[in-house]
């Protein structure tokens, strides 16, 4: 059904950064005032005070401009998809190895295996975050929410485009994927109609 | 109220928690500085802690059935709705930031 349904544009949510923001902001002052600028405050901890900053400071400058960005932060189509917090340019489905569905702390990410990553590099902070990323078991490139598109949509929009998970080496488990994913397109062809 | 209401609800209680949690802390340096030995103090804390999580989960059934009732049908409430939650919450985080200095004096390191 893939390529007859529109391109999934998802844009940022506005929203949901600026609460981000002022959910980080007492933290980030809180601790510049009682641990970096205290007269008192011992060296060691005053040195991991500034790396800890430093790390807010990043994910609320990326915050911020994520509230300003009128672009669209994710396009998946018939021909690749575009996550323009990785790079500004698309990723061809023949790019892409294998993708899954991943939870982690609470949180669904979709995580995406590259056949050759270097041919697709990531913008430096997304590339430093990927090289975290990857020891934690996930892909070259994740994606996670804080989108104006739910996470179901976004993954109903790579299940439609995106070249199918292969199928595992064992026949009896290959079969129960297979009869999981018609059920699966049989209940979307029910709610659809 | 659809997926995306609770999507951003959830948000933005997330924010209000997270408020509560910097207010706890915030009420209890004001009230006795907090020095290495206090460990009866930080106990208190994380009591006071679980019984504002309780609160919450007490309360946030109830507020959303107000807001489906309020906004029910009517998108723009909604969204004010929402954008009034954010905008509150932004008030209260800058409070918080503005009292961190005055507060932060009276740690003893």
């Amino acid at each position: 059904m893939g390529p007859d349904r529109e391109a999934f544009v998802a844009y940022p949510n506005r929203r949901a950064m600026v609460v981000v923001v002022a959910s980080l902001a007492p933290l980030v002052a809180a601790i510049l005032a009682s641990q970096l600028l205290h007269p008192a405050a011992p060296f060691g901890l005053r040195l991991f005070a500034l790396l800890v900053l430093i790390a807010l400071a990043i994910g609320i400058a990326v915050c911020l401009r994520l509230a300003l960005q009128k672009r669209p932060v994710l396009i998946v189509d018939r021909h690749g998809f575009t996550w323009t917090r990785w790079s500004d340019r698309p990723i061809p489905w023949e790019a892409v190895e294998r993708w899954q569905r991943k939870r982690y702390l609470f949180n669904d990410y979709l995580t995406i295996w590259l056949k050759d990553p270097s041919a697709h590099p990531g913008k430096p902070i997304q590339r430093l975050l990927g090289f975290g990323n990857r020891k934690l078991n996930f892909g070259h490139v994740t994606i996670a929410t804080g989108m104006d598109r739910s996470f179901e949509e976004m993954m109903r929009a790579f299940s439609d485009f995106a070249p199918k998970p292969p199928l595992p080496e064992d026949p009896r488990l290959a079969r129960r994927l297979l009869s999981a994913r018609a059920r699966e397109e049989r209940r979307r062809a029910e709610g659809g109609s | 109220m659809t997926e995306r209401d609770l999507l951003d609800w959830r948000g933005i209680g997330t924010g209000y928690l997270l408020m509560l949690c910097y207010g706890a802390a915030f009420a209890m340096i004001a009230l006795a500085p907090p020095g290495l030995d206090r460990w009866e103090q930080r106990e208190a804390f994380v009591l006071g802690l679980m019984l504002l999580y309780g609160g919450w989960a007490l309360v946030k059934r109830p507020a959303r059935r107000v807001v489906e009732w309020w906004a029910e049908g009517r998108r723009t409430r909604h969204e004010g709705l929402k954008n009034a939650a954010v905008v509150v919450m932004c008030l209260l985080s800058a409070v918080l930031c503005i009292v961190a200095f005055p507060l932060a004096s009276r740690f003893s390191w």
